[in-house]
């Protein structure tokens, strides 16, 4: 065993080990742009998982399937195979109704914001190592998405692009610290900003911080966003107040919002690619190297300063 | 010739097996989740097959799998890939050094190699950037993480330890 500290493939594991540091160093020095073996694997695996994406989808829809069918069948065994084409019916149905669902909220939201363009995109794989639950999607700098996009869903705002590729795009969601959306509670007017925090991720929630102590808000209320900052557009629905609480290190207050959006299980995705006042604030703060730097935090009087 | 050949079949089912593991791994609502979290089917895949390679082989395995779980993970990259090229090596090295080749090693190797890469993930994302929440990480996602990863264990044990038995040198 002692020999093996001494052996070649001991040295050989050092090298490798050096190797892959230099890669990382360089990786996290170039952070929001895939670095070269990403960009080259995700050329090869995006398309692959976005074939396994479908399958899992289709797996799901055929347990659904399956289900009926098996409760059918102990009621009335004349009717299994009519029962049969009649789910699948139903799913095809479904599948239309909440496509048809999806595709009028995006119509109503088009219509409320007529500078909004927007480009589908598909869930293609999470990351389990990741509590916040961010993803990837099936479109990238190819089709015209750039970093720091607003991901939305029919139900509200889900995230943005924090790393971009040729075919495939990184999304950061709420649910993550990373997030730093400037947000206002829309019956009061109150302003926070919403980002994540780990042990409200687990439960597929977010938070709401700064919020001044004489604030209004309460359970209940909608929160959307402020649009301050020129990362995400005005009044995209967030979520709702579950509750307010004190926090811990200064004497503001936080509230727990639970996002409109389901954004642990999102399968289609909406990217805002532009929007009237897009990057107004953060423009110059991305540099060229594309190294991400969020708009560092402003009190309400600093933002109205801004605006 | 024809063991050569069955040798680079096994490299070639080992690669399969990895890439295969990793889009069930990352493929979104495939698998179930137990106390909010999802296995890491690729470093237990990865372990496995350390056991049946030897130290340099399983390595290379590892490298493998961390590059992909680099790829699909939002941590920084190149992580995964020196955290299971270690353990992996390790745990090639301890098989053949130390060591029976059989399903309570194979457990024990899981699990440590698990605890030591995830308490290292802890460390560097966690602890040194002083997250208000970082014992909370420890024991409500990766606990149950390990918990649940290890669980598949015996299963990559017995279905690489197939692959090993029937793509061997010796027969």
């Amino acid at each position: 065993m002692r020999d093996l500290l001494k052996s070649r493939s001991f040295k050989m594991l050092l090298i490798a080990v050096f190797v892959v540091l230099a890669i990382m160093l360089y990786s996290a020095s170039t952070s929001g742009q895939q670095n070269f073996i990403t960009a080259v694997t995700s050329f090869l695996t995006a398309p692959v998982q976005k074939i396994s994406a479908l399958l899992s989808g289709n797996i799901n829809d055929f347990g659904d399937s399956f289900t009926d069918i098996e409760t059918i069948k102990a009621e009335n065994d004349l009717l299994k195979m009519k029962a049969r084409e009649l789910t699948a019916q139903v799913v095809d149905y479904e599948e239309l109704k909440q496509d048809n669902a999806r595709l009028r909220s995006l119509l109503e939201l088009k219509e409320e914001n007529k500078d909004f363009q927007f480009l589908d995109a598909a869930v293609i794989s999470r990351d389990t190592t990741d509590t916040y639950g961010s993803f990837v999607i099936d479109r990238g700098s190819m089709h015209g998405v750039s970093l720091l996009d607003p991901v939305i869903t029919e139900d509200g705002l889900v995230g943005f692009v924090s790393q971009l590729g040729p075919i495939s795009s990184r999304v950061t969601t709420i649910l993550s610290p990373a997030t730093d959306v400037g947000a206002i509670d829309r019956r009061t007017l109150d302003g926070g900003v919403l980002g994540g925090d780990l042990e409200l991720a687990k439960n597929g929630r977010t938070k709401l911080g700064y919020l001044q102590r004489d604030c209004d808000v309460t359970a209940g209320d909608i929160i959307v966003t402020s649009g301050l900052g020129g990362i995400y557009p005005k009044n995209l629905i967030i979520g709702e107040v579950a509750e307010i609480k004190a926090e811990a290190q200064d004497i503001s207050l936080y509230a727990i919002i639970t996002p409109s959006a389901n954004v642990t299980e999102c399968t289609d995705v909406f990217v805002i690619t532009y929007f009237d006042g897009q990057g107004a604030v953060v423009e110059g703060e991305l540099a060229e190297d594309g190294t991400l730097t969020l708009p560092s935090l402003t009190s309400d009087s600093d933002a109205e300063q801004t605006e | 010739m024809k063991i050569l050949s069955r040798v680079r079949l096994k490299w070639v089912a080992y690669a399969l097996e990895l890439l295969l593991v990793c889009i069930v791994q990352y493929t979104p609502n495939l698998l179930p989740t137990f106390l909010g979290v999802k296995p890491l089917l690729l470093s237990v895949f990865a372990i496995s097959i350390a056991m049946f390679e030897g130290e340099t082989s399983a390595m290379w395995f590892g490298c493998a799998a961390g590059i992909l779980m680099d790829v699909m993970s939002t941590s920084v990259f190149g992580f995964n890939t020196i955290m299971l090229m270690v353990v992996c090596y390790f745990c090639g090295a301890l098989v053949i050094f130390l060591m029976r080749n059989n399903i309570v090693s194979a457990m024990v190797l899981g699990v440590c190699g698990l605890i030591v890469i995830e308490v290292m993930r802890w460390l560097f994302f966690y602890v040194l950037w002083g997250d208000a929440k970082m014992w909370y990480y420890l024991y409500a996602v990766m606990l149950p993480q390990v918990v649940y990863s290890a669980v598949i264990m015996p299963i990559a044990f017995y279905f690489n330890r197939s692959i090993a038995a029937h793509l061997s040198e010796e027969e």
